[in-house]
């Protein structure tokens, strides 16, 4: 049965985007986050939170959550606690909150171009393979033993540069 | 909200990434960071000694060259020895791991050398369960402490990656969930840090301090 409106709960909307090398489906993340507030908050502490993921561009990494419109700052500190999410490395940025929408998907939903491309770059030395770029960032895949035992330790897939890296003797 | 993560490292140490591209996700993400590469002055050095020996001769190499210092305490010896240094800066917070757990003497000590006690958000971040709950207990316990002796907390990511880097208004409505007050989250999230950062930079030569 629904509420009167003067008695719904108030809400926020927040966007986010989540970071990572690969991507993750809706009900990854919706598992993820969902253990990670609970274990947290407790079950009394999360259903103070009216959380709810809306939408979720699994392409972007983008989305948005219901909350509670006193809560956001406990959503926002989670958010930052979340690490993983099965055994790959994420982290979630806040990009914003908003009580419609409407109003978010105008501000926060651009799209972000990539291009995936696959050449051989070097870099101190060591040899790797350019495999995506965007916003000036290079995404590459190394070759030197040294990196690739990093790259395991922190649940990564990519070695991350710059274009200027590249230039740079 | 303004926040500066001193404890960062890069491809040049034990990182992932390059230092431009960890400065470019810090941008993205309103932050400012220090790497603790050791590479050359400006830039943070982590000491990590196994011994109190160990530890004096690399605060020895390290004293005067680089912008500031963080030396691990997970060793009681090193961490109570580096207490009892000129030069250190930021020591970090012991884990449960660690055997020992910084207590008032420590706190004592770290406010009448004015050391800082490094708060790394990595060990919350990455432990589950039981053992957050202790990580967490230890957080409190050492807000405790800074309250009653008055030493100053500087909090941390100890990123490695690009993905370790947290946002400043996230990383404070943390630490208000771990019961700091607005003040001591700002002063730890920046005020703190940029005057480690400040009297590092002002004091290059051994022994002479320049008047910026």
């Amino acid at each position: 049965m629904k509420l009167p409106s003067s008695l719904r709960p108030k809400k926020r909307y927040v966007c986010f985007v989540m970071h990572c090398d690969e991507r993750a489906t809706r009900s990854e993340v919706i598992r993820a986050l969902w253990r990670e507030i609970l274990n947290f908050l407790g079950e009394q502490g999360t259903s103070k939170l009216n959380f709810w993921l809306m939408d979720f561009d699994e392409e972007q990494g983008r989305g948005f959550f219901r909350v509670a419109h006193d809560r956001v700052g406990e959503l926002k500190g989670c958010l930052a606690l979340v690490s993983e999410i099965d055994e790959k490395r994420v982290s979630f940025e806040v990009l914003g909150v908003s009580g419609t929408v409407d109003a978010l998907k105008k501000k926060f939903f651009a799209d972000r171009e990539v291009v995936i491309e696959d050449r051989e770059i070097e870099l101190q030395g060591k040899k790797m393979r350019a495999v995506q770029e965007f916003d000036g960032c290079v995404d590459a895949l190394p070759e030197d033993r040294e990196l690739l035992a990093r790259l395991r330790r922190e649940r990564l897939t990519y070695v991350g540069l710059m274009k200027e890296d590249l230039k740079s003797p | 909200m303004r926040y500066l993560d001193l404890h960062t490292h890069s491809l040049l140490s034990c990182g992932v990434d390059t230092p431009l591209r960890m400065q470019y996700h810090a941008k993205r993400l309103g932050i400012e960071i220090g790497l603790c590469d050791g590479v050359d002055a400006g830039n943070g050095v982590f000491i990590k000694a196994g011994s109190s020996k160990e530890f004096i001769k690399a605060l020895e190499k390290w004293r005067g060259r680089a912008g500031y210092i963080i030396i691990e305490g997970k060793n009681e010896k090193v961490a109570k020895a580096a207490f009892t240094k000129r030069g250190v800066d930021i020591v970090t917070l012991p884990g449960i791991e660690s055997g020992w757990a910084f207590d008032a003497v420590a706190a004592r000590k770290a406010k009448e050398m004015n050391v800082a006690v490094e708060l790394g958000l990595d060990r919350l971040i990455q432990s589950y369960r039981m053992h957050r709950t202790r990580v967490i207990a230890g957080i409190r316990s050492c807000l405790r402490l800074k309250r009653k002796y008055g030493f100053e907390i500087v909090v941390t990511t100890g990123a490695c990656c690009r993905y370790g880097l947290r946002k400043g208004d996230q990383v404070f409505e943390l630490l208000r969930l771990l019961d700091f007050s607005e003040e001591e989250a700002r002063s730890a999230m920046f005020e703190v840090p940029s005057t480690v950062l400040e009297s590092g930079k002002s004091q290059i030569l051994e022994g002479v301090k320049i008047k910026s």
